[in-house]
C-alpha cells in the first residue's frame, strides 16, 4: 500500500514536542484499529483529537499512555517511549479514559487521595494536592460524600481531578465532554482552559468538533485509524472546502493502481491511495476536479474500469464532525 | 518506613465500610457456635452411652476436649473454605468490572504492588475468621487433651492453608472477564481440592487393594487440606473407645494418615479409658446425688477423702500429652502446607503477570539483530524501518 500524506508533519522545530507518533499501528485480530497513525502535540498547546466512534481515536491515546503495545510504530512522549520507559511516561502524563472508574464507599477527597497514593506521593503532599484538585474542579462542598453519589458532570470533574493528582506535564483526555449537558461542558472547557493557561499540554478526543469548538490550538482528523489532516480549525476548514473524493478501478495488476497514484498526486491530487485493483484519492475542487484526474489517468495509457465519486471523503467527514456527527 | 500499600488500605476501608464483611463475621460465628454446641452435647452423650450412666464432662476431660478441639478445627476449616475464597475470587475481576483495573495500571503502582495489596487485604480477612473462632474453643481449652504446639501448628496452618487458596482465587481473579465466572471456578477449585481428592484417593487405595494387601496413604490425600490438618493438630489415633477417644471428624480422617504418624497409644496414656471407668464415676455419682435442699444434713464429701487417687484431670492430662513416636517419619502437615504455598505462589504469578499492562517485548533493534519474539506480527519484513525502536 502506498501512501501520501495530505502535509508531512513537521519535525519538532524549535518547540518541544510532548507527543511525537509516527506510522502507529494497532490490530485487534483482524481488525485494524490504527493504520499508520502520525500526529504531533506540541508541548503546552491544547490538540483535539476528532473523528467519529472506532476511528481509533482511543487506541492510539492507550498507546500513548503506556496501556498498550502497538503493533509497529514509534512513540516519543516528552523524548520517552511509553513502551520502553513506562513508568517515565506515566509519571508524566494524566489519563481520563471514557468511563469513571467507581469505588463505591469512598468519599471524594479518599478517591483522590487513593490515586495519590498510588502515584507514591507522600501523605503530607496528598492532604493540600487533594484540597486545592477539589477546589479546581469546583467540588470542596462534596469533600465528603460518596463517590457513587455525585452526578454525571461532578464524576466527570472529579475524573479530571484524578488524572491531575501527580501533577502531570500532559493531559490525555478521552471524549471527556461526551454525555455532558450543556453547563457541564461549560464548566468542563472553563477548567480546561485554566490548566492550558497553567501551561499543561492536553490531549483530547472528540466525535464532534463543535464540543472543543475554540479551545483547541490544533484540531487532528481521524477516520479508519489514520490522521487525514492536521492544522489549526481554521486552516481545516478552508482546506476542506470543495475537496472530492473518488475511487477508480484499474486494470493491469498493482504497477497500474501504483502508476495511477503517482499520476494522481502529480496531478495535484490532496491524497491517493491504492488499495488491491482500486484508487482512492482525495483532490481539491469538485466535479471539474474529477473529470480532469480521469482524463489525465486515461491519457496516461491507464485501463480504467470503473470511475466514481465516492461517499466518505474529507468535506463529508468534516461536516459530520463538525455539525455534530449527524451522518 | 515505607507507607501501607494504597491498594490494601483501600480494599480494608471499603470492605469494612460495607455491610458485608460484619454480617458474614456475625453469620460465621453464630454457625461455628451453634455447631461448638453441638458437638459438645454430642461428646457427652457418646460418653454417657460408653459409660453407662450419667458422667459429668468435666471428669471425661481430656477425651472430651480433645473431640471439640478437633471439631473445632475441622469446622474452621470447613467455614473458611466456604466463607474465604470468594472474596479473593472477585478482587481483580471485580476491578476489571468496575473499570478500575486500568486506572490503577496507569499509576506507578506495579503489578506486583497491586496483587500484594489484595493479598494482604485477604490474608487479614482470613486471619481474622481463624483467630475470631478461637474463644469457641474456651470450654475445650479448660478441658484439655491437647498440647499448646497442637494449637499453634493448627491455627498456622488453616491460616497458610487459607491464604494460599486465596492466592490462586486471586490467580483465577486476574484471568476470568466477569466476577461471576472467576467465584465459580475458584469453588470449583476448593470442592477439587477438598471432594476430588477423597474420590482419587479412593479409586487408588482400592486399585492397590486388588493387587497388594498392603494400602499405603493415598497420593491424593496430600492435597486434601482437612488430612494435612488431622496431622497438624495430631488427631491420629486408634479410633476406638478403649484406646481413649471419640470419633471427631479430624480423628476419623485421621485414620489414613501413614501408620507412623500414628499417637502412639502408649503415650497418649492408654490406661485413661480404665481409669476413667474405675475411678471418676464414684465421686461423681455420690456429690451429684446428695441432696441440696439447706437445712438438711450435709452429703458426704467423698473427693476429700484422703484414699482416693488424686484429681482426675491433671495427671491424666499428662498421660494424654500427644506426641508421635520418634520414628514418625516426614510430617505431613508440612508436605501439604508447602503443595499449597507453591499453589498459592503459582497464583500470584499468574496474577502478576495478567497485570502487566504492555507485554514485554524483546527490544527488536537493527543493529542488535537479536531473533524477533516468536508470535510478534508479522509485518516487520514488510516494512522495513517502521519496526525499530530507539535502543
Amino acid at each position: 500500500m502506498t501512501t501520501v500524506e495530505p502535509e508531512q508533519a513537521p519535525e519538532a522545530s524549535g518547540a518541544v514536542a510532548a507527543v511525537v507518533v509516527r506510522g502507529l499501528v494497532k490490530r485487534y485480530g483482524r481488525l485494524l484499529a490504527v493504520d499508520h497513525l502520525d500526529l504531533d502535540v506540541p508541548a503546552g498547546s491544547v490538540v483535539g483529537l476528532i473523528g467519529p466512534n472506532g476511528a481509533g481515536k482511543t487506541t492510539t491515546m492507550s498507546a500513548i499512555t503506556t496501556l498498550l503495545t502497538p503493533d509497529a510504530g514509534r512513540i516519543k512522549v516528552f523524548g520517552h517511549d511509553p513502551d520502553l520507559e513506562p513508568r517515565e511516561v506515566r509519571r508524566l502524563v494524566g489519563w481520563m479514559p471514557d468511563f469513571f472508574g467507581l469505588y463505591e464507599g469512598l468519599t471524594c477527597a479518599e478517591y483522590l487521595d487513593f490515586f495519590a497514593a498510588a502515584y507514591g506521593l507522600a501523605a503530607t503532599v496528598r492532604r493540600s494536592r487533594v484540597g486545592d484538585l477539589l477546589e479546581l474542579v469546583d467540588l470542596t462542598d462534596k469533600r465528603d460524600t460518596d463517590v457513587a453519589g455525585l452526578s454525571r458532570g461532578m464524576q466527570q470533574r472529579l475524573g479530571l481531578a484524578r488524572t491531575l493528582v501527580h501533577d502531570p506535564s500532559l493531559l490525555v483526555l478521552d471524549e471527556p465532554a461526551s454525555g455532558l449537558d450543556p453547563r457541564a461542558r461549560i464548566d468542563l472547557r472553563e477548567i480546561l482552559l485554566e490548566l492550558a493557561r497553567q501551561g499543561k499540554t492536553i490531549l483530547i478526543s472528540s466525535h464532534i468538533l463543535a464540543e472543543l469548538g475554540e479551545m483547541c490550538d490544533r484540531v487532528a482528523i481521524v477516520q479508519h485509524g489514520r490522521v487525514l489532516a492536521q492544522g489549526t480549525p481554521d486552516e481545516l476548514k478552508a482546506a476542506s472546502r470543495g475537496t472530492t473524493s473518488v475511487q477508480a478501478r484499474i486494470l493491469g495488476g498493482p504497477d497500474a493502481v501504483q502508476r495511477a497514484v503517482a499520476v494522481a498526486l502529480d496531478g495535484g491530487a490532496l491524497q491517493a491511495v491504492g488499495q488491491g485493483p482500486t484508487l482512492f484519492a482525495e483532490l481539491t475542487g469538485g466535479e471539474d476536479a474529477a473529470a480532469d484526474l480521469l482524463a489525465l489517468l486515461v491519457g496516461a495509457g491507464l485501463r480504467v474500469v470503473s470511475f466514481a465519486e465516492r461517499d466518505g471523503g474529507l468535506e463529508r467527514l468534516f461536516l459530520s464532525v463538525t455539525d455534530g456527527g449527524r451522518s | 518506613m515505607r507507607a501501607v500499600n494504597p491498594v490494601l488500605r483501600r480494599e480494608l476501608v471499603e470492605r469494612w465500610r460495607s455491610r458485608r464483611a460484619p454480617v458474614t463475621l456475625t453469620l460465621y460465628l453464630a454457625v461455628l457456635g451453634a455447631i461448638m454446641y453441638l458437638l459438645y452435647r454430642v461428646g457427652v452423650a457418646m460418653l454417657d452411652a460408653q459409660f453407662g450412666f450419667g458422667v459429668d464432662a468435666a471428669s471425661a476431660g481430656p477425651v472430651l476436649g480433645r473431640f471439640l478441639i478437633e471439631g473445632l478445627f475441622f469446622f474452621v476449616l470447613l467455614l473458611v473454605l466456604f466463607v474465604g475464597p470468594g472474596y479473593a475470587a472477585a478482587q481483580i475481576s471485580g476491578e476489571r468490572e468496575r473499570r478500575t483495573l486500568t486506572l490503577l495500571q496507569v499509576t506507578l503502582l506495579g503489578p506486583l504492588q497491586i496483587v500484594l495489596g489484595k493479598l494482604g487485604a485477604a490474608v487479614a480477612w482470613l486471619t481474622l475468621l481463624v483467630t475470631a473462632a478461637v474463644p469457641l474453643g474456651a470450654a475445650a481449652f479448660f478441658l484439655g487433651g491437647f498440647g499448646l504446639v497442637d494449637l499453634l501448628r493448627g491455627g498456622v496452618y488453616l491460616i497458610v492453608i487459607a491464604v494460599a487458596i486465596a492466592a490462586m482465587g486471586l490467580g483465577i481473579s486476574s484471568l476470568t472477564k466477569r466476577t461471576t465466572g472467576s467465584i465459580v471456578l475458584t469453588y470449583g477449585l476448593v470442592l477439587t481440592l477438598v471432594l476430588g481428592t477423597f474420590f482419587l484417593s479412593a479409586v487408588e487405595a482400592v486399585f492397590r487393594a486388588t493387587r497388594n494387601a498392603h494400602v499405603p496413604t493415598p497420593v491424593a490425600l496430600y492435597l486434601n487440606p482437612f488430612f494435612g490438618l488431622a496431622d497438624a493438630v495430631n488427631a491420629a489415633r486408634p479410633m476406638f473407645f478403649e484406646a481413649g477417644g471419640l470419633p471427631s471428624p479430624l480423628g476419623l480422617l485421621g485414620q489414613a494418615l501413614p501408620e507412623a504418624r500414628m499417637v502412639d497409644e502408649a503415650m497418649m496414656g492408654g490406661a485413661i479409658a480404665g481409669e476413667v471407668v474405675e475411678a471418676v464415676p464414684v465421686p461423681v455419682e455420690e456429690f451429684e446425688s446428695a441432696p441440696l435442699v439447706p437445712g438438711e444434713e450435709p452429703p458426704p464429701v467423698v473427693i476429700a477423702e484422703p484414699d482416693l487417687p488424686p484429681p482426675m484431670v491433671a495427671p491424666d492430662a499428662e498421660n494424654f500429652r500427644p506426641g508421635v513416636r520418634p520414628d514418625a517419619g516426614p510430617p505431613v502437615w508440612l508436605i501439604v502446607m508447602l503443595l499449597y504455598l507453591l499453589m498459592g505462589l503459582l497464583g500470584l504469578l499468574v496474577a502478576t503477570r495478567r497485570l502487566r499492562v504492555t507485554e514485554p517485548r524483546s527490544r527488536v533493534s537493527a543493529t542488535a539483530g537479536s531473533p524477533p519474539r516468536p508470535g510478534a506480527p508479522a509485518p516487520a519484513a514488510a516494512e522495513p524501518g517502521r519496526w525499530e525502536r530507539a535502543p
